[in-house]
């Protein structure tokens, strides 16, 4: 019943705050990721929960047990760590056995488990190679059956796929969502990589400065993001800034710049207010002149990456906004300096409330 | 510019060979002559060891005596040492706390002090009552005499404490090294993992740390069995091997005195060559493989769980316990005496018993003191002076031809063979019977001096070298047109700058302090620190209490100049 539960959890280094009052839940069975920009207090929460970090203040309660003065060794989680850290003294043999050895289980049944994680990292065949004799990918698998070997339930992953490279890392992801389900594990990962989180996990949390900005199941946080910090962090977005001059039945009416005029789906705002409008790169769609909910504007410049172009659009009120379409084959259909017209249908049109510490500052990842 | 090149070429080969010559001359023949003498001069040895028409070989029975007295004393000193350095080690790697760079200083200490004085200071702490006897109000001191003997080892119990205190630091030091290169991911995974941190430490960072631990133990090993101006003090009737050297060469029994400094220059090397190649090797560490029943097996897991929770303290505790009773203490214990001993001897009220009566009315030891420092000063500028001036280009050297690390090895050896060896093997080489260019005195004592100046000044320049990224700015330097030479004026030195300093202030403490050596080669020059040897030997001991205050007092401000420099 490994049910994780944050009461208030703060920590602080100096005049830092690296975790400001956390609460949290996550389900029994639940694969929960915590994104967020480098120093944001994510590895302090993970490890908080691991007892590698006392908290200042709050309670931590895993599987409904106050565990704040539990020692690291009795608090029944496997931990999978950024740098891997398999002992190197050890073979992979040993190393996966040790939690097992050190809690003193029965030899025989640490060996039938061991055969069997063996086999479920298909590394049955190598478990006598030392851990520099192994690839990175290999043996971060490694690292995560030893996790699993002490039979916990609570798996915290910490950036465990940081450190590897591009294509191994895409090919483990899945690999650990399946582990994790097929044993119904309860897993908490922590990484910077918003991709990774999206593709992984049931919910994904989404940390600043020490606090949770926001979660949700990774369509609604790509889609619905409730505040800019979010959309600007999760995925790309567009950013424009505004004033709403009507109120019409279908939504706000927002004019951007010179006169431009966006027909929104937005209905709790009003007249006068100042907001920020943002839309997804993608559905951004390039039209002929003319029409509603449009903007022209000239292509600065194209970046090709793999399969999407994405375009630079100076638009006429002097704004940058990016388009990503896919690219295909043949002789491209633009080319810097075309004029364009872009358009946006109202209901991919998100509309928050101008910050009042100023756009770029809300939006900053630091 | 083909010309300049050329110039350029033979300058850089002149003072190479100009290097290597002077290396040798007064680095490489002074170490390795003692071996050669008694090479050489085999048939003397053999008459006067083996088959001497008077006593037979008694002397050769007295070497085996004081050779296996040294190693019970130095091995058990180590064994100490381990028991209590490995877990303070542990602490000032681990942990975080304040006063830790203070406790750093302090475990350090005795590295800085000169031994003679330091040796003084253990002795009065724990055989007079003006030392911890007093405090406890025993009348007497804690340790009856020099002479009381610990069971079963049969050392004396003060000599022992001295050793300790002596080789304490580079156990410590050199381990707390070790910790903090290995990653502490390793020792929380092991406790995610289930294990407690006395099974953590027992499973990860004691087998990866072994090639530290090990070269620590050497390291301490090889101080105490070459220390010798403490132990002159401190020894009471026996006699270890360093000292045996220093009381036979003063009998005139060369050729014993030699052979005996051969057989410890070679097992020291015998000890420390293995030691080196082994720690140099890239390995994994140790691996242990031993199979427990599981019963045994959870015992251990369980006590060591109890351990790691209830017996924390007593574990941080303990080590510092030892460090104060054997550093600290005896510098309260000796600044307090002489404080006491001012004016009068308190206990007999005597004020020929005083230390102003000693100092400046008829023994008179005030001028002499002075004379001694003003020799101490000269002996250990001009050493460290001339050192300098070999071990800069020397670095250099060794950083960059093939056969530098050679030399660096070479180099050890100075470090690690007993100061008495040394000095009887300097005074062998340069005296009547070698090539009979210096007699005892000032001069010799400054070329034994320069023969362990050296390699301090160049590990300290080569570790800052290394630490800097030399080789990329003075090539950069290159490509913007500097010459060979001008590259080196204008941006390694200045990079090494901090080195070279630390160095400079390292081989001057260091010759400040050293008593072993300089006892055998001073002739009638004498230093401070062998002042302190004589006094007590005659018995004047408020003489000696103030001179040991004077070298720790002088020692300590040292420390703390070392510590300005190297914190930058």
């Amino acid at each position: 019943m490994p049910e994780v539960k944050l009461v208030n959890v703060t920590k602080r280094y100096g005049e830092i705050l690296a975790n400001d009052h956390i609460n949290l839940t996550i389900k029994d069975g639940e694969y929960v990721s915590v994104i967020g920009p480098s120093g944001c207090g994510k590895t302090t929460l993970i490890k908080s929960i691991a007892g590698i970090i006392t908290p200042d203040e709050g309670e931590i309660y895993i599987g409904g047990k106050l565990v704040n003065n539990i020692p690291i060794e009795d608090r029944s989680i496997g931990y999978v760590f950024q740098n891997i850290a398999l002992f190197p003294h050890m073979t992979v043999w040993n190393n996966i056995t040790y939690g097992p050895t050190v809690k003193g289980m029965v030899p025989e049944e640490t060996r039938a488990l061991a055969l069997e994680m063996l086999e479920m990292i298909k590394l049955g065949a190598r478990s006598d190679a030392y851990p520099n004799e192994l690839s990175g990918g290999t043996q971060q698998k490694t690292a995560v059956a030893r996790a699993l070997m002490s039979r916990a339930e609570l798996l915290l992953l910490d950036e465990p796929l940081g450190a590897l490279d591009v294509k191994v890392r895409a090919e483990l992801r899945y690999e650990l969502r399946r582990i994790v389900k097929d044993l119904g594990l309860t897993a908490l990962h922590v990484t910077h990589d918003q991709e990774e989180a999206m593709s992984i996990s049931d919910r994904v949390i989404v940390m600043k400065k020490g606090r949770i900005v926001e979660e949700g199941a990774p369509i609604s946080l790509y889609t619905q993001p409730k505040n800019l910090f979010t959309a600007n962090f999760v995925g790309e977005a567009n950013f424009l800034t505004g004033v709403i001059i009507e109120m019409a039945e279908e939504g706000a009416v927002i004019e951007v710049g010179d006169g431009t005029r966006l027909m929104t789906t937005n209905k709790d705002r009003s007249v006068g207010e100042r907001v920020v409008i943002a839309f997804r790169p993608e559905y951004a769609t390039i039209e002929k002149k003319g029409g509603t909910n449009t903007f022209s504007g000239e292509i600065e410049d194209m970046l090709y990456s793999g399969s999407i172009v994405r375009l630079r659009v100076r638009l006429d009120n002097g704004e940058l906004i990016v388009v990503k379409k896919a690219l295909s084959l043949g002789k491209p259909a633009y080319s810097a300096g075309d004029e364009i017209t872009v358009k946006v249908s109202p209901e991919n049109l998100l509309v928050y409330p101008y910050p009042k510490e100023g756009l770029s500052k809300e939006l900053a990842l630091e | 510019m083909g010309l300049r090149t050329k110039s350029s070429n033979v300058i850089s080969k002149l003072v190479v060979w100009t290097t290597l010559g002077a290396f040798i001359f007064f680095v490489l023949f002074p170490t390795f002559y003692l071996i050669s003498y008694v090479f050489l001069r085999w048939p003397e040895v053999q008459l006067e060891v083996f088959e001497n028409p008077i006593i037979g070989d008694e002397n050769w029975r007295q070497i085996l005596k004081v050779l296996s007295f040294s190693f019970r004393l130095s091995l058990s000193a180590v064994a100490f040492d381990l028991v209590f350095g490995i877990p303070l080690a542990y602490v000032l790697a681990r942990k975080r706390f304040p006063g830790r760079s203070l406790l750093e200083d302090i475990v350090t200490l005795p590295l800085v002090i000169p031994t003679s004085g330091f040796g003084f200071a253990t002795s009065i702490t724990w055989t007079t009552v003006a030392g911890i006897g007093g405090w406890l109000g025993l009348g007497t001191g804690l340790v009856t005499n020099l002479n009381v003997v610990i069971p079963f080892l049969n050392v004396p119990i003060v000599l022992f404490i001295v050793h300790v205190a002596l080789t304490f630091p580079y156990i410590v030091r050199t381990i707390e090294t070790k910790f903090e290169s290995i990653d502490t991911t390793f020792e929380i995974a092991s406790r995610t993992l289930g294990a407690s941190s006395l099974t953590t430490f027992r499973n990860i960072l004691s087998p990866l740390s072994i090639p530290g631990i090990f070269s620590g133990a050497v390291l301490a090993l090889a101080r105490s069995l070459g220390e010798t101006g403490a132990s002159l003090i401190v020894s009471g009737v026996s006699s270890t091997a360093s000292i045996a050297i220093v009381r036979w060469t003063s009998e005139f029994k060369l050729a014993t005195a030699a052979f005996m400094g051969s057989l410890l220059v070679v097992i020291a090397w015998a000890i420390i060559l293995p030691a080196e190649l082994y720690v140099g090797r890239r390995g994994r560490g140790l691996r242990i493989s031993y199979q427990l029943p599981i019963s045994i097996y959870r015992k251990i897991m369980k006590f060591e769980r109890f351990a790691s929770r209830r017996l924390s303290r007593l574990k941080d505790g303990l080590p510092i316990v030892v460090v104060v009773l054997t550093v600290i203490v005896p510098i309260i214990v000796v600044l307090n005496s002489v404080i006491f001993y001012w004016s009068a001897d308190p206990y007999t009220g005597k004020v020929q018993g005083g230390v102003v009566y000693q100092l400046f009315g008829p023994p008179n030891y005030f001028s002499i003191l002075q004379q001694a420092t003003v020799t101490s000063i000269i002996v250990a500028l001009t050493s460290t002076y001339i050192a300098m001036c070999i071990s800069i280009p020397l670095s250099f050297i060794i950083e960059r031809k093939w056969y530098g690390e050679i030399i660096r090895t070479i180099l050890k050896v100075p470090l690690i063979i007993p100061t008495s060896s040394l000095g009887l093997s300097v005074l062998l080489l340069w005296g009547s019977s070698g090539f009979n260019l210096v007699s005892p005195g000032i001069w010799l004592i400054i070329l034994t001096h320069i023969v362990f100046s050296v390699p301090v000044i160049v590990e300290s320049i080569i570790a800052s070298y290394e630490g800097s990224n030399i080789q990329m700015y003075e090539e950069s330097a290159r490509t913007l047109g500097a010459t060979a030479y001008n590259a080196i004026e204008a941006v390694s030195l200045p990079l090494i700058k901090g080195g070279i300093l630390t160095g400079f202030i390292l081989s001057f403490t260091r010759s400040l302090g050293e008593t072993g050596a300089t006892f055998i080669v001073m002739g009638r020059d004498i230093t401070v620190p062998a002042l302190v040897v004589n006094m007590v030997e005659a018995l004047a001991i408020p003489a000696a209490l103030f001179t040991s205050t004077y070298l720790i007092v002088l020692s300590l401000i040292l420390l703390v100049i070392i510590r300005i420099l190297t914190r930058r």
